[in-house]
């Protein structure tokens, strides 16, 4: 079985060190509060003291619960600020895997170009420092991965304004959940993905035998490749399944019918039509799907290279 | 005592030339019909959320493997949006203050109505009209940004919702929000300067009951936080109108900003939401207690540091969004000074209950209730103001229990026992004190069943606003367990409704002016209160929790206290 919520990371410890002082604190005072107004229900009932006093208050006491409440915060405050500092702070020589985020998919490119995507989730090497900068494609998601106590937001960012970074050292070999934890619409539930964490020397094994495959790919079929690597595949099938947008399988040559400006029409799907499909997806959409579609960033050849393999996926 | 009975509000009003029937509720300008008529719309709203909240659990009954399915993915959005919307814009914002606060501040300080009666009346109608645009903008529209309106999102979503109808539903809801909050804006400044003018002869300010005093700290938040909000959401309008770019990084906006200026306001309003029901239970537990409240001063001046501090935190909703380090340092930091007046409120609250004379009527089980769920609200609070815990915390059903037991546990529970300690006075009946019990009975049951779990299920990295949950046991071991605890809850809120329209119907006539021998003001007019609350301006010469002098007083027949009947 998958336990993907134990320790898994060095975070984890000052993080699990503060829940659980703060947990043992909390239950005194709430088992204190409750004690206290069970008893009072049963010692001071009505029944059972029927002439109350008529106690205005005590300063001494007073003095002693807010002392005593201010200590407590600062030392939360304080086991809270260590286990922050260490993950604010990247170690230098970490090793940098960026993060792509969009809807509904993430991407993850190590330093040597290698692409992986949602499916294949994110594959990392045991005790070794993992710097990830996250950068979003459209909206803000969140990049969590619960074992690791690890949680940073992937935001948008302005040109020439910095994206957002979070890292973390896997200590515990295994498969750890990865969570999108901030909502972004329709799939927000299914942008989940794994963290595989393998000894250094299975990932060294793994990176070459994926970085070999990954090249043969992209020079076999490029079109194929970028339909990957871009996530098409959270929404297009190629099979004729049905997911949120039309399946890829026999849609060349298919006649559709499409809703422009609020408008139905006929019409038959060529490569202007995929390629206005691409560049501004809003324009056209298919009766019965909604207008749901990211506009990604593109270049013109590779366009042509997903309309290509969209082709051959019609044949 | 005919005359009386004959001018009392229920029976007659100012404001407008209806008479009876429903114009001259909707047109009148008493401050005791406008509470009543917000607790009705109130009340309505808040039954439907219930039933959607109800909805979304029962969809979490199942993992996603199995298929379950009760919501449509694509309707999900727009299900957890209108419950929130309602739940927070609709019910707990406007609370206690519209509903309570409208009918018992001037009774509390001795005033013949709010300070602008007309001013009351145009509130409650800017609520009316904010309500149902909001409600059927985002059931007609299919609306899915949450409550929290998060750009770029808000900006870019476009939905069709469960009917198949299509329209700039977020647009319409954020203007209906905008228009609410010019309703609190308007009540916030009535009731404040009711406060400041308004009081009877020797009502000095720490004469005043600590509702009172709840309802002035949290007025001045609603004035002061509200205008931000309402501009933020316009920014969002303005946005999904035309190119401005304020959120949008493309064109050098920063989505971040948005998240700023909301929690500008939004973290203050929770202080809007939460210190009416302190109050309220600062009122039900001397009252059943028979002894004055520990501590008058430090409570009422707790209120106002509460209010204070709390504009100074808001960006600890932020901690995972990647603001600066030093900024998330000082606001983790600054945080913790607001648990410390919190914490002394709940210490003066139990301290009240030491040689006592407690009689347990359902107003006070729901009191007792309110600090036992808002302890473990303010407590879990703690793990989510510490950086490192929040950081795992954030975004998960940690969080969304834990605002459960602030706001539900919490506020909400203030309120229903506000309600059931008012009720006699309001209507001059008392309802069934069995049905009362059994209503707290299921839903502090329901309620701890309901949420509890969800703590566990945060700890265990369970994000928020999930249509569904990975194929996890212990997920769906504690997701069920919670399941089960909404019915139990539902339940409870459906025997709350039938004890009031129960005791509306049905309940004991009891023109008894002080039913639970309280020594505030409030308790000393009609019940229910005639026109003009009181025959003659009463004067105070004495603490409003002093109930040595009260009992002399009762003794000597210069104060109403409770009578056998």
């Amino acid at each position: 079985m998958n336990v993907n919520y134990n320790p898994a990371s060095i975070f984890a410890q000052d993080v699990d060190f503060a829940f659980w002082f703060i947990l043992w604190v909390s239950l005194f005072f709430l088992v204190f509060i409750t004690g206290f107004i069970i008893f009072s229900i049963i010692k001071y009932n009505r029944k059972n003291n029927p002439v109350p006093s008529n106690l205005h208050g005590n300063t001494a006491l007073e003095i002693v619960w807010t002392i005593i409440p201010t200590i407590l915060v600062m030392l939360f405050f304080y086991f809270g600020l260590q286990g922050f500092l260490k993950m604010r702070n990247v170690p230098k020589d970490a090793m940098e895997i960026k993060v792509d985020a969009g809807m509904w998919w993430w991407k993850f490119t190590y330093p040597n170009g290698l692409e992986q995507n949602t499916a294949q989730g994110l594959t990392v090497p045991a005790d070794t420092p993992i710097y990830l900068p996250l950068h979003s494609n459209d909206v803000i998601h969140s990049f969590y991965v619960p074992a690791f106590r690890v949680k940073m937001d992937v935001v948008p960012k302005a040109a020439g304004a910095e994206d957002n970074y979070t890292w973390f050292e896997a200590s515990q070999i295994g498969d750890f959940d990865l969570f999108c934890a901030e909502y972004c619409g329709l799939n927000h539930a299914q942008m989940i993905t794994k963290v595989h964490v393998l000894t250094k020397p299975d990932y060294q094994a793994w990176l070459d035998e994926q970085s070999a495959e990954h090249l043969k790919k992209q020079a076999e079929n490029p079109g194929q490749a970028l339909i990957t690597s871009k996530g098409c595949f959270a929404c297009h099938s190629s099979d004729g399944t049905k997911l949120i947008g039309p399946s890829f399988k026999g849609l060349f040559g298919k006649t559709e019918m499409v809703v422009t400006n609020g408008e139905e029409h006929e019409i038959t799907v060529d490569e202007a039509y995929l390629k206005t499909s691409i560049m501004e997806p809003g324009k056209d959409i298919v009766k019965g799907y909604q207008p749901l579609m990211p506009p990604l960033p593109l270049t013109p050849e590779e366009v042509m290279a997903i309309i290509v393999h969209i082709k051959e996926l019609s044949e | 005592m005919e005359t009386a009975n004959s001018t009392n509000y229920l029976n007659s009003h100012t404001g407008s030339r209806w008479t009876s029937g429903f114009m001259s509720w909707i047109t009148s300008t008493d401050h005791k019909r406008i509470g009543v008529m917000y607790g009705l719309t109130m009340f309505s709203f808040f039954f439907l959320a219930v039933l959607i909240g109800f909805i979304i659990k029962l969809q979490k009954f199942y993992p996603a493997a199995s298929g379950w399915e009760i919501i449509p993915v694509e309707w999900y959005g727009s299900f957890f949006t209108l419950h929130s919307v309602i739940m927070i814009f609709l019910f707990i914002v406007p609370g206690a203050p519209a509903v309570l606060g409208n009918f018992f501040l001037p009774l509390q300080i001795g005033a013949k109505d709010v300070a602008f009666p007309r001013v009351n009346l145009l509130s409650y109608w800017l609520y009316l009209f904010g309500a149902i645009m909001a409600v059927v903008g985002i059931l007609l529209g299919g609306a899915d940004t949450g409550w929290t309106f998060t750009p770029p999102y808000s900006v870019t979503t476009r939905t069709i919702s469960m009917f198949g109808t299509q329209f700039d539903s977020v647009s319409w809801m954020l203007t209906a929000a905008f228009i609410l909050g010019w309703g609190t804006i308007l009540t916030g400044i009535n009731f404040i300067i009711t406060i400041h003018r308004m009081r009877t002869k020797g009502m000095g300010y720490f004469k005043m009951p600590l509702f009172s005093w709840s309802i002035y700290a949290a007025s001045w938040i609603q004035v002061l936080a509200t205008p931000v909000v309402g501009i933020s959401l316009l920014m969002i309008v303005l946005e999904r109108m035309m190119p401005v770019g304020f959120f949008d990084p493309n064109k050098g906006g920063d989505p971040i900003l948005f998240q700023h200026l909301f929690w500008i306001y939004s973290h203050p309003a929770v202080y809007v939401m939460i210190l009416p029901s302190m109050g309220l239970v600062s009122e039900i537990i001397p009252t059943n207690s028979q002894k004055p409240i520990f501590g008058y001063k430090s409570i009422a001046i707790a209120s106002c540091s509460i209010a204070g501090v709390g504009y100074l935190i808001w960006a600890h909703h932020m901690f995972a969004s990647g603001m600066s380090d030093v900024a998330s340092i000082i606001f983790s930091f600054l945080t913790f000074f607001v648990a410390i007046p919190t914490a002394i409120k709940v210490f003066n609250w139990i301290a009240t209950l030491y040689k006592a004379s407690i009689a347990l009527t359902p107003p006070m089980l729901f009191a007792l209730g309110f600090v036992f769920n808002f302890s473990i609200g303010g407590l879990t609070g703690m793990f989510l103001g510490s950086l490192s815990t929040d950081i795992h915390l954030h975004d998960t059903d940690f969080i969304v229990a834990h605002f459960h037991y602030t706001m539900f546990g919490g506020a909400a529970f203030g309120i229903i026992g506000g309600i059931f300690h008012y009720f006699p006075k309001m209507f001059g009946k008392m309802y069934s004190h069995k049905l009362a019990n059994a209503t707290f009975g299921f839903m502090f049951t329901g309620f701890n069943a309901l949420f509890i779990p969800m703590f566990i299920l945060g700890f265990y990295g369970m994000p928020r606003r999930y249509h569904t949950y990975p194929d996890i046991p212990l997920f769906t071991n504690l997701q069920q367990a919670s399941t089960i605890g909404s019915w139990i809850l539902v339940v409870g809120v459906i025997l709350m409704f039938i004890t009031w329209i129960h005791g509306l119907l049905k309940g004991k006539k009891s023109r008894q002016e002080n039913p639970w021998n309280s020594s505030t003001l409030e308790w000393q007019t009609a019940s229910p209160p005639t026109l003009y609350n009181f025959e003659e301006d009463p004067v105070v010469t004495r603490h409003p929790y002093d109930y040595d002098a009260f009992r002399a007083e009762v003794k000597a027949g210069t104060s109403k206290g409770a009578r056998d009947e």
